[in-house]
């Protein structure tokens, strides 16, 4: 089971070329002797405040995978999203937990997943609730001027302009 | 189960074995998986076992259940299908061990799907539930193990 990775990063190399996955900017392992450490760039949306900037996603996975999902964050203090923990960068995405896992999903399911959930937020389940607040206000004016706040390095964010 | 206890405890123990046997066997033609059946099942191994038995069944599929996927066939496969958990061609081997679940026809290895079923109810390609479709069991072709009593 513990060759499934070592596929995948095989079929990567192909797959990315593919046009309907052009926001996954890089995805691989951190180096080809340790497959259990992987590192995205994904691109911000278009017609979201994150269009332009590039975030970095940290990918973790487990001895058990497939049977259990990776571990996913964006790089601390650079997400500013209302289901991201801004200060760690954990993210709140139901499958990414064990479970709503499903073993026939890969890694690059999974940045796609992460890369739709920038937007498409889930105030409901929040782990930012100064923007969740925003977003179930629907005050979208004030919710990507907040977000574009932290993406230009305000309150300490780290700027990730591209 | 009073009734099977009392039968359960007397000294003879291969005559309350055959009887036993002969309960499942009904049981089972009757009402394939029932919860009684599974009681009653139970009753054959350990105590100290029994509870894991009858409630480890909360996360994952029963054990049964996984051993009763069907297989399929080897001249059913086509080059270049594979299992969408270890992402292996079924032809890659030579001898491929490849079960179907009932309710959607998704197939697996049935190596890679047994892990899985252990711990989820669910398919991992639709995510349905893998228990929600009881197919008729049909015990004409069902092997009736000889030696029922090897828990006993």
């Amino acid at each position: 089971m513990s060759h499934r990775i070592g596929k995948e990063y095989l079929a990567l190399q192909k797959t990315l070329r593919d046009p309907a996955y052009r926001h996954v900017l890089e995805l691989a392992p951190e180096s080809d002797q340790d497959l259990s450490r992987w590192r995205a760039r994904i691109a911000g949306p278009p017609d979201t405040p994150y269009a332009g900037h590039a975030f970095t996603l940290v990918i973790q996975i487990p001895s058990t995978y497939p049977m259990e999902p990776p571990q996913v964050r964006f790089e601390p203090r650079a997400m500013p999203h209302c289901n991201v923990d801004f200060d760690s960068g954990r993210i709140c995405l139901n499958i990414l937990e064990k479970a709503h896992w499903s073993p026939a999903w890969n890694v690059l399911h999974v940045v796609h997943a992460v890369w739709l959930l920038l937007s498409d937020p889930v105030p409901d389940s929040p782990l930012d609730v100064d923007l969740a607040c925003l977003a179930r206000a629907q005050d979208t004016a004030a919710l990507d001027g907040l977000v574009r706040y932290y993406l230009a390095g305000g309150s300490r964010g780290i700027s990730s302009s591209t | 189960m009073s009734a099977y206890e009392e039968e359960h405890n007397i000294s003879n123990e291969d005559n309350s074995r055959r009887e036993l046997r002969a309960q499942i066997h009904e049981l089972y033609q009757e009402n394939g998986q029932s919860n009684t059946l599974l009681q009653l099942l139970s009753q054959l191994i350990p105590e100290s076992m029994q509870e894991e038995w009858l409630q480890g069944k909360e996360e994952g599929c029963p054990e049964y259940f996984i051993d009763s996927l069907p297989r399929v066939a080897k001249n059913k496969l086509k080059t270049g299908d594979s299992c969408s958990i270890c992402c292996c061609d079924y032809m890659d081997d030579q001898y491929p061990l490849v079960v179907e679940l009932p309710h959607c026809n998704h197939r697996f290895d049935l190596e890679c799907v047994a892990v899985w079923l252990s711990k989820s109810k669910t398919c991992p390609l639709c995510r349905d539930d893998v228990l929600s479709h009881k197919p008729s069991v049909d015990v004409s072709k069902a092997e009736i193990e000889e030696d029922w009593g090897m828990y006993g």
